[in-house]
């Protein structure tokens, strides 16, 4: 009985240190994975920051409309912001890669998952990305349009076209991402409809009164100023 | 209309027709675009001018036409009755057609790209330009805008009008100021819609590639009066009596017309930044023709909706301007913006660097370019308030004299438009 025992430990312990002989190179392959990947990281990190730092990023990015982000930023620096992010980009998808030189089954479906969905993560990005330039760049124009053609609520004109485009921008990159599905879209088309029907309503029925003596005043204010009779070209 | 409708038949009976013109010594293009009410009118004053004033010469009545559908061609033709005449066709793009140009007659950079490249053809002498689309076109100007290039040996010949004072807004406070201090030379209602041109000046526009890009056809005129100006070109204007006005086509809003001007005026600095730094001072050009006064007579104008224009677009449009001028500036249209009206007065000063920070915004396109100029509109309308509260009780000797000033502050400001062009980051006071 004890040299039965003693064998089932024998083989126990044989397993063990087979194991451990069939998961150490691959740890140890993980971990030089790791640290190439920290190498690289680092590098990119460094060129990121030199480069943006020559193309002057931080006063463009204010230039462009996107004067929040330095306050996101650390140390109110996007320049730091994109090169922190490249670096820890590249960090996730070398750990991702190392991974699956475990040669676990677990992590290998975690890896190949995960690498099939990172498409999607980009893509949401981008959307996010030209979404917001869009809205900047949108919500300016019916700024200096509405100025120029001198409507007093301007800026709520363009604080509402740029929403409008971030929302949908959002909506649109959460579909991508498979988040929400059907409720997104659904949101959507309540809220817009919702929108659309009150509006109808409210100028229809609630605020018939309101547009029309809103309609009457701007008719008596045209009537009582004079046209004016010089040019200015 | 048939035999401009064949592309192969049309540049054969051009040819035809150049080689039978060659030798003239006066061009004088008519460029219209559906201008068929007025272009009899304007060519019979050609023909008027031709037997007046040029009896002897050999002079060739030119007609660039873009495309017209209601019958110009023919009118124009027989107009002509016989006399010299060709008609070619300028081509518009499918944009053109579609964007608000000044003047409502799109392509027109094509049309006097057209015209140009007939007179040299032909080798003429002076080629005068006239618009098509106005009406009260008179025998005499085809004399008073020909005969310094003739007689005097002038490249240019641009139209002094007589213009009511409170007219020309754009011109008094934005382009006569900067061309002069710019380039020296003291020109007045800067942008002309007919001028006449050397044979030397028009073979010097049509060697510029940049001719008929997105800035020249904008505003094709003052494009040209740019080039005469920037390229060291002997300059002149002539008294032409009332300006007459486009006999049709709705115009265009004035943050159009101003985003335009700018446009040009700017890619122009752009291109000739190494010759405007150098040029110090200016002079007077040569006046030719009898002078007159500007009218006087009271006009109707709303200074209190320019004046809230500007309040508005301090208050909404403090983000944009605060990317463009500096601190100083931004202080000084803040106190404007709170004066009360019957104190409102945009100092010149202010006014001058105002414009020069505009110019470097655009060049370094601080914001999109259109944004930027079309942001400028509610302190232009802040400028021509103040302007024109100066002058609106004034005589015409004092409007001369306010415009004057403006011009001689503007000009003093040039070394600061030039440290700030120069150093734009180390120079923002």
């Amino acid at each position: 009985m004890w040299n039965e025992a003693n064998q089932i430990l024998n083989q126990a312990a044989e397993r063990i240190r087979h194991g451990m002989a069939e998961f150490l190179p691959g740890l140890l392959a993980f971990v030089l994975v790791l640290i190439l990947t920290l190498v690289i990281a680092w590098v990119v990190r460094t060129m990121v920051r030199r480069s943006l730092r020559k193309f002057d990023f931080d006063r463009r990015a204010a230039q462009w409309g996107f004067p929040t982000l330095a306050e996101w930023s650390p140390a109110k620096s996007p320049t730091l912001l994109m090169a922190r992010l490249s670096f820890w980009t590249i960090v996730l998808l070398g750990a991702l890669a190392g991974l699956s030189a475990l040669d676990a089954s677990l992590t290998n479906m975690l890896t190949v998952r995960l690498f099939a969905y990172f498409p999607n993560v980009v893509a949401a990005l981008l959307i996010l990305i030209v979404g917001t330039f869009m809205a900047r760049f949108l919500a300016r124009g019916v700024l200096i349009s509405a100025v120029n053609m001198q409507i007093q609520s301007a800026r709520l004109l363009s604080l509402g076209v740029k929403w409008l485009v971030i929302v949908l921008a959002g909506a649109m990159a959460l579909e991508h991402l498979g988040i929400g599905g059907d409720i997104v879209r659904l949101s959507f088309g309540i809220l817009f409809g919702g929108i659309v029907l009150a509006l109808a309503l409210a100028v229809g029925l609630g605020s018939k009164e309101m547009v029309s003596r809103s309609w009457e005043r701007q008719v008596d204010h045209a009537e009582e100023e004079p046209s004016e009779q010089f040019h200015h070209l | 209309m048939a035999e401009l409708s064949d592309a192969r038949v049309v540049a054969e009976q051009t040819e035809r027709d150049l080689e039978r013109l060659s030798g003239a010594d006066l061009v004088v293009g008519v460029a219209s675009y559906n201008s068929a009410e007025t272009i009899d009118g304007v060519i019979a004053a050609c023909r008027a001018g031709f037997a007046g004033h040029f009896p002897g010469a050999r002079a060739v009545i030119v007609h660039a036409d873009g495309g017209s559908k209601d019958g110009t061609l023919e009118r124009a033709r027989q107009a002509a009755e016989g006399d010299p005449f060709l008609q070619v066709p300028y081509s518009i793009h499918p944009i053109d057609r579609l964007s608000d140009d000044l003047t409502s007659m799109p392509g027109k950079a094509s049309a006097h790209q057209t015209i140009f490249s007939v007179a040299q053809k032909i080798g003429a002498k002076v080629c005068i330009v006239l618009s098509g689309a106005v009406r009260g076109v008179t025998p005499d100007r085809i004399e008073r805008l020909a005969s310094p290039i003739l007689e005097q040996e002038f490249d240019f010949v641009a139209p002094y009008y007589r213009r009511h004072k409170l007219d020309g807004g754009i011109g008094k406070g934005i382009l006569d100021p900067m061309t002069r201090a710019l380039y020296g030379k003291r020109i007045r209602q800067a942008g002309p819609s007919e001028f006449g041109v050397s044979g030397r000046f028009a073979d010097r526009c049509l060697a510029k590639e940049t001719w008929n890009t997105d800035i020249s056809s904008a505003c094709g005129d003052l494009w040209l009066q740019l080039q005469a100006l920037s390229g060291g070109f002997r300059i002149c204007q002539t008294f032409l009596g009332t300006k007459v006005e486009h006999g049709g086509g709705s115009a265009p809003d004035l943050s159009t017309i101003l985003s335009q001007l700018l446009g040009c005026l700017f890619g122009n600095m752009i291109d000739n930044a190494a010759i405007w730094q150098k040029t110090r001072g200016s002079e007077p050009v040569p006046v030719f023709g009898p002078p007159f006064e500007s009218a006087t007579e009271p006009a109707a104008v709303n200074l209190k909706r320019m004046v809230e224009a500007y309040r508005l677009g301090h208050r909404d449009l403090q983000g944009i301007w605060s990317m463009v001028l500096p601190p100083a500036t931004l202080l000084e249209l803040k106190k404007l913006a709170v004066r009360p009206d019957e104190q409102f007065r945009l100092e010149d000063q202010v006014w001058a660097r105002t414009l020069f920070d505009f110019s470097l915004a655009y060049r370094l396109r601080t914001i999109g370019r259109d944004h930027l100029l079309r942001a400028f509109t509610p302190l232009y309308l802040g400028w021509a308030a103040s302007f024109i509260r100066q002058i609106q009780e004034a005589g015409s000797e004092d409007v001369e004299r306010h415009a004057e000033e403006l011009c001689v502050t503007i000009e003093s400001q040039k070394p600061y438009l030039i440290s700030r062009w120069r150093w734009p980051d180390r120079f923002n006071p």
